[in-house]
């Protein structure tokens, strides 16, 4: 595929390092640029006697380079990858000097060994007994969330505003020590309601309900379907083995990069990078975590187009999956999306009724005019059904240009009966807000 | 939903004062809840459960009446190519105005227009930079007119053009001018004149200030207007402004005045090759000229009464008059006057006059004579050396450049990159090369202080872009760092290359 300066700038793991990978990305620094199909490499002149030999892998982005930096990419790689993006004509084609060559093929030996990995047995019985070991603590956290839970409904909701940020805090914490971080994770967002306006009782209701069900999910854990159990541990923070969600049949399609968001939990920074496949029609989410200081290796961008097997997560709505296999990247195309907002809400109702707790749903609606009235953007369908944008969406006179009236095909989430656009097809291409 | 305000209502006062009724709840929902096993809390929180859920499930858009779909006119104008926007990101990212503002002028000079993505940030930029704004009825196009309606800090798009000089602030009402009067010099002048009345004192000075760019006869008649002003301040701005204008009355008149006082001699000599000389003779002063502000009286020991008012009106007649007058060329009379102990006082103000009126001919002479260490002439230009540099045509720029007239001028003189900046017209690939290496003979080893940067920038807008083959000639050697040096010079070779791919985009076609 084509990069662009702004598909590479996104891999940069901060601002600083944008600005140095920018003072690196002058053609004329670089003493050779050389590139084949599967990677480009060039040398750069560094601080010592022998210069930085950078090498990166543009069919599955990944960054080698013999700098000290403990930033990941570094400077060096994120200013090569940018002379790429805007000259590709000063790359020179060449098979890979030995250096080169070397990281590359232990790249697709570290893959094959994965794969061999993955294909090991695993130890069933000790399995069993961490697993039972962790649903005693989970049962008990579970129980004591439900009492808080009670009380509060009991005591009433409306001097909870007045309370100090650690009253959430204490009982996420006893979340944390009974191994259900998704629930200390569900308490710890009742701080982070906007207590000065005017939503936030049914939004404080919504969220305790939505805590409550899911501690009474997981005390009848047997009596539900088998996705729905893994829904609701999935939301109390049952963690799963990455290799073993690997080692299940992977989906093969061409997925399209729709969106990325970056969210701060606690010091925890999570990467969400939304995906489409072209051919199966399905949204695919892949989560990243980061904490402080961590380089954040997301090589995914919004724009990018990437032949891929997929792994999902058990869920009655597999959403949330893992890369089991990279085949490449293609170039961006647009895609078919929902016809209206009944559509939408249809197919809402839908995940909604096999999974009550999803409250991020992809979507991709065509035909959506953005109209302003006092500042305040609604989105109208072709049936002229008039939904509102959600008001943390600062994008509105982006949007409102992209569109000058005509209908646009955009992707978003809904969050509650809220809209929040990520992207959207224009004449020119994609844009991300 | 009134099901959930209610529930919402339950829960704020709490399960313990006001507790759910199961017959407050729709049969669909209540047919579902074991009210024997469950406490009130459990109640409302089940009951809500379901609320939520059977909302988000079946959740339905109002549908509003089919209204009038307020459509962007169809555009007129190609957008930019792919390539020219890349641009643009990498100007907007890196913040880099100066070039941000070629961008603009390139693209409404090649008729293009930018694409819609760019028009909010643009037009929020235009709402405190008028040269911005200045361009953005072009490159904005018929959506970024009709986006611009959406946001009343946008409405100066579409406002006529005269909006900002009738509505704006005093700041924003100078710049508009200063830009009209630019672009527009007789409908900028015709505009003032509409308000002028209305004007306090201070800001009619400060308008007529900017009247000096593109001044021409066609001012006379509101200048002349203007001698009458009760301000001071107004009055001495036009009178300066009038005596710029060769045709005013005023100028004629203070010809008229001046020229009694100045005369040639030749003496005679064998071969008939007379010496030429100048003489100054007294005349009256003529007292009328006291009311436009020139001194009658001498208030320096060297000059008497009426050199001291000669000196006033030499400072501000065109030079040129005393080259017909005297029938001498510049450089015959700055040699004849450096030479002459009795005239050589008068020098100074023939230096103001010419940087006042940015004669080339008279700034070429005087210039020779500070190349030639004429030490009355160095210090004559007191700090006008730059108003005598902009005055030059841009070959004798050029040919001073080489005799290093900016050292040359001893404590009058400017710093290197500072005469450079004066020469503000494109270089040819010889004098961009001749430039940089005199910059790093000057520069390279002391490196560049933090104050003298952006005018090592501004380069940029005059080196010849074949200069981007030839760096060479001004990195250091190996094994030398130089290191404000290096990174001073990778930026401005940086702005030549986007300068120029600027111009490759947009004449491209």
């Amino acid at each position: 595929m084509n990069w662009t300066e702004d598909q590479v700038l996104q891999l940069s793991p901060d601002a600083s390092s944008t600005k140095a990978g920018l003072t690196q990305a002058k053609k004329e620094k670089w003493l050779i640029l050389h590139k084949n199909d599967k990677a480009i490499w060039g040398e750069i002149k560094g601080s010592g006697k022998t210069p930085y030999q950078t090498v990166i892998d543009i069919n599955n982005v990944a960054f080698k380079c013999t700098c000290p930096s403990r930033k990941f990419p570094c400077k060096h790689a994120l200013g090569l990858f940018l002379v790429y993006a805007r000259s590709p004509e000063a790359f020179t084609d060449k098979e890979p000097p030995e250096w080169a060559n070397k990281w590359l093929t232990s790249r697709e030996q570290r893959e094959e060994k994965k794969k061999a990995k993955s294909e090991k047995p695993v130890d069933e019985k000790a399995q069993a007994k961490r697993v039972a070991a962790r649903e005693q603590k989970v049962a008990e956290g579970i129980e004591e969330v439900t009492l808080w839970v009670k009380d509060l409904i009991r005591n009433g909701l409306v001097n909870i505003p007045e309370r100090a940020y650690e009253f959430w805090q204490s009982t996420a914490a006893r979340m944390v020590d009974a191994q259900a971080s998704g629930m200390a994770a569900m308490v710890r967002n009742l701080g982070k309601i906007d207590y000065t306006g005017e939503a936030w009782q049914e939004e404080l209701l919504r969220q305790l309900v939505r805590i409550y069900m899911t501690a009474e999910g997981y005390k009848r854990l047997d009596s539900l379907p088998d996705n729905l159990q893994e829904d609701v541990k999935s939301l109390i923070g049952w963690t799963y083995n990455q290799e073993e969600i690997k080692a299940q049949d992977g989906i093969r399609d061409t997925w399209q990069v729709l969106g990325r968001t970056d969210e701060q939990e606690e010091r925890l920074t999570t990467v969400k990078v939304w995906l489409y496949g072209q051919q199966t029609q399905r949204f695919a989410l892949l989560l990243h975590f980061f904490a402080p200081g961590q380089p954040r290796q997301v090589t995914l961008v919004p724009g990018m187009v990437m032949d891929a097997s997929l792994a999902f997560y058990p869920g009655s709505v597999p959403l949330r999956a893992l890369i089991k296999e990279e085949f490449g990247t293609e170039a961006f195309e647009s895609l078919s999306g929902l016809q209206d907002f009944n559509a939408l809400e249809h197919e809402c109702a839908r995940i909604v009724a096999q999974n009550p707790w999803m409250d991020e749903i992809p979507l991709v609606v065509e035909s959506v005019i953005p109209v302003m009235e006092d500042k305040q953007i609604d989105l109208v369908d072709r049936e002229n059904r008039k939904a509102a944008v959600s008001s943390t969406f600062d994008k509105s006179w982006l949007l409102m240009a992209l569109s000058g009236g005509k209908p646009l095909t955009i992707f978003m989430i809904r969050k509650g009966s809220a809209l929040l656009p990520l992207g959207a097809w224009s004449d020119a291409g994609y844009h991300l807000f | 939903m009134n099901l959930i305000n209610t529930l919402v209502k339950n829960a704020l006062l709490g399960t313990s004062k006001s507790a759910v009724s199961k017959s407050e709840l729709p049969e669909a929902i209540a047919s579902l809840i074991d009210t024997q096993s469950v406490d009130q809390e459990e109640l409302l929180l089940k009951a809500s459960g379901m609320a939520f859920s059977y909302r988000d499930a079946g959740f339905q858009h109002p549908t509003t009446e089919p209204e009038h779909v307020d459509v962007a006119p169809e555009e007129t104008k190609p957008y930019t190519s792919s390539a020219a926007l890349e641009i643009l990101k990498r100007l907007q990212r890196d913040q880099l105005d100066d070039l941000i503002i070629h961008w603009l002028s390139s693209c409404r000079q090649a008729g293009y227009i930018a694409h819609p993505a760019y028009i909010p940030g643009f037009l929020a930029s235009g709402t405190t930079d008028l040269t911005v704004r200045q361009y953005l009825p072009d490159v904005l196009g018929a959506r970024g007119q009709w986006l611009a309606r959406k946001n009343p800090d946008w409405a100066y798009l579409n406002q006529p053009e005269d909006h900002l000089w009738q509505h704006g602030k005093h700041e924003e009402r100078k710049a508009f001018f200063k830009l009209l009067r630019k672009k527009e010099p007789v409908n900028a002048r015709k505009l003032l004149s509409t308000t002028w009345s209305q004007e306090s004192a201070n800001h009619r000075a400060d308008f007529l200030a900017f009247i000096r760019h593109g001044l021409s006869n066609e001012d006379l008649s509101f200048l002349e207007s203007c001698i009458n002003d009760k301000s001071r301040k107004v009055k001495s701005e036009a009178i300066k402004l009038l005596m710029l204008i060769p045709e005013s009355s005023l100028s004629k008149k203070l010809i008229i005045t001046a020229e009694r006082y100045l005369q040639a001699r030749k003496s005679k000599s064998l071969l008939g090759f007379g010496k030429e000389s100048l003489a100054f003779e007294p005349a009256p002063i003529d007292l009328a000229w006291e009311k436009y502000g020139f001194p009658v009286e001498s208030l320096d020991k060297q000059f008497t009464h009426e050199a001291y008012f000669f000196n006033g009106l030499l400072e501000v007649v065109r030079p040129s008059f005393w080259n017909d007058h005297l029938g001498l060329s510049s450089d015959k009379m700055m040699m004849i006057l450096v030479k002459d102990k009795a005239l050589k006082k008068f020098i100074p103000a023939l230096v103001k006059a010419t940087a006042l009126h940015q004669d080339a001919d008279w700034a070429k002479a005087i210039l020779n004579m500070v190349y030639a260490e004429q030490e009355v002439v160095i210090e004559a230009l007191s700090d006008l050396l730059p108003s005598l540099v902009t005055a030059l045509s841009n070959e004798d720029k050029q040919y001073f450049f080489q005799k290093s007239i900016h050292h040359r001028a001893g404590k009058a003189g400017i710093g290197l990159v500072e005469y450079l900046n004066l020469c503000d017209f494109q270089w040819s690939l010889d004098f961009s090369k001749q430039a940089l290496v005199k910059l790093y003979n000057n520069y390279a080893d002391r490196g560049i202080q933090h104050y003298e940067r952006d005018k090592f920038y501004r380069l940029n807008a005059s080196l010849n872009p074949d200069v981007l083959k030839q760096k060479s000639i001004v990195l250091p050697p190996d094994g030398e760092r130089r290191q404000t040096w290096r990174e001073n010079m990778e930026k401005l070779f940086e702005a030549v290359e986007l300068r120029k791919l600027i111009n490759e985009a947009f004449n491209s076609k």
